[in-house]
């Protein structure tokens, strides 16, 4: 699974390892549940070609379904489905983050240590850039390391001195002046007298 | 520019930052040195990986480092991290820039939201032309162009009819009704005035 095989790129590329098609996601069970709701609904379609009464009726229930059946697939994939990030080198210089899903029962035995949290989910990052070898089954494999980017010391520079240099709110208030100010202000409420004054013409005009 | 934030408490976040004079600026509080070497790229799988992959270009960034990673490295660090030097020179490019701004009266934003105004008093304007047209439309066409070339109704003076006239001269029976109901009320055919 964790194997590195940098020369199968077209592999590495694909953003859903899971291999699913967009309904497979479900069970049987749901699939039957599905199916059923669909038959229903075309049931009520047809019917409501004969009782003209029914087709709100059908039409709600159309809605309803498709609505709720989009969130109950939302949840069962936010369920079932596991986000990975993997660290790629495209070219020697040029590194790719490929965002991927797969099931997440895989990963119900694997290494905590590539666990990291995003939006309150789990997510697995793997380093592919930087792998160790690992004898498995006789044979040398490349494994992908956990991406640990805090294992090396913060530089002495944070992000937030370096935000706080773009702070001019002072040069901007030293610079401004008054009277340009209440130029554009005038400017603006002229604008905005004149819109006014077309709305209340608009209104007036469809009293009429 | 999209960054791939990584946090010191394990969870990371994409989030979305602006590049100005040499800064990608994600907030108030947040920003860091752009590198172009720090530069990769991003393959996003929209929809639990059903929907089209999309590629774009990021940077990856420690948060609480302004340095950016380089994910490409063995230690993720590129050979030169951010120096209370480069501050300076970070601060008086801001400086710069925002007094250049200002002299020129911050031109495109003004200029952007004057066009905003603009178009709204165009749509308006047009809104009221078109309403006020329809509206004077029927009193024009009767009033100035008078297509039709009919000719006004002339009035005609109305002659009162005596009461006697009335349902061609047969009207017995309401004199009949009259002279009972003035005997009622006043004991004789004639009202007593």
């Amino acid at each position: 699974m964790e194997e590195a095989t940098q020369s199968a790129k077209s592999f590495w590329y694909s953003t859903s390892k899971h291999g699913l098609k967009f309904l497979q996601v479900f069970t049987k069970k749901e699939k039957i549940i599905l199916s059923a709701t669909v038959i229903g609904t075309f049931a009520m379609l047809a019917m409501a070609s004969y009782f003209t009464s029914l087709v709100i009726l059908a039409a709600i229930f159309f809605l309803v379904s498709l609505l709720g059946w989009a969130f109950y697939w939302r949840k069962v994939c936010k369920d079932r489905l596991i986000k990975l990030y993997y660290l790629l080198k495209e070219t020697s210089d040029v590194y790719l983050w490929v965002e991927t899903w797969d099931l997440k029962s895989r990963y119900l035995y694997s290494n905590p240590d590539y666990y990291w949290s995003e939006n309150n989910e789990l997510v697995r990052v793997y380093d592919y850039i930087n792998t160790i070898k690992e004898n498995q089954d006789g044979t040398e494999k490349n494994i992908p390391i956990p991406f640990r980017p805090f294992d090396i010391e913060l530089g002495s520079v944070t992000s937030i001195d370096l935000a706080r240099t773009q702070e001019q709110s002072a040069a901007e208030r030293l610079f401004t002046s008054l009277r340009k100010n209440w130029n554009e202000v005038l400017k603006l409420g002229f604008y905005v007298v004149i819109i006014l004054g077309l709305i209340v013409g608009i209104i007036a005009l469809l009293g009429n | 520019m999209k960054l791939l934030r990584f946090f010191g408490d394990n969870h990371i976040e994409i989030a979305e930052g602006e590049l100005t004079g040499g800064v990608i600026k994600v907030s108030e509080t947040e920003a860091y040195r752009a590198d172009a070497e720090s530069i990769g790229f991003y393959i996003s799988a929209p929809y639990y990986g059903f929907g089209k992959p999309k590629r774009v270009p990021i940077v990856t960034t420690r948060v609480g480092d302004s340095t950016t990673l380089y994910p490409i490295e063995e230690n993720y660090l590129c050979e030169e991290l951010v120096s209370e030097e480069e501050l300076k020179d970070f601060e008086n490019a801001s400086f710069l820039e925002t007094q250049l701004k200002i002299e020129k009266g911050d031109s495109g934003n003004k200029k952007f939201q004057e066009r905003i105004l603009l178009i709204v008093m165009g749509i308006l304007g047009t809104a009221f032309a078109v309403i006020a047209i329809f509206a004077g439309l029927p009193m024009f066409k009767d009033n100035v162009l008078n297509l039709n070339k009919e000719k006004p109704i002339e009035a005609v003076p109305i002659q009162a009819t005596p009461i006697e006239n009335i349902n061609g001269g047969n009207n017995n029976g309401i004199f009949k009704e009259q002279t009972e109901l003035n005997s009622e009320l006043y004991g004789g055919s004639n009202p007593v005035r």
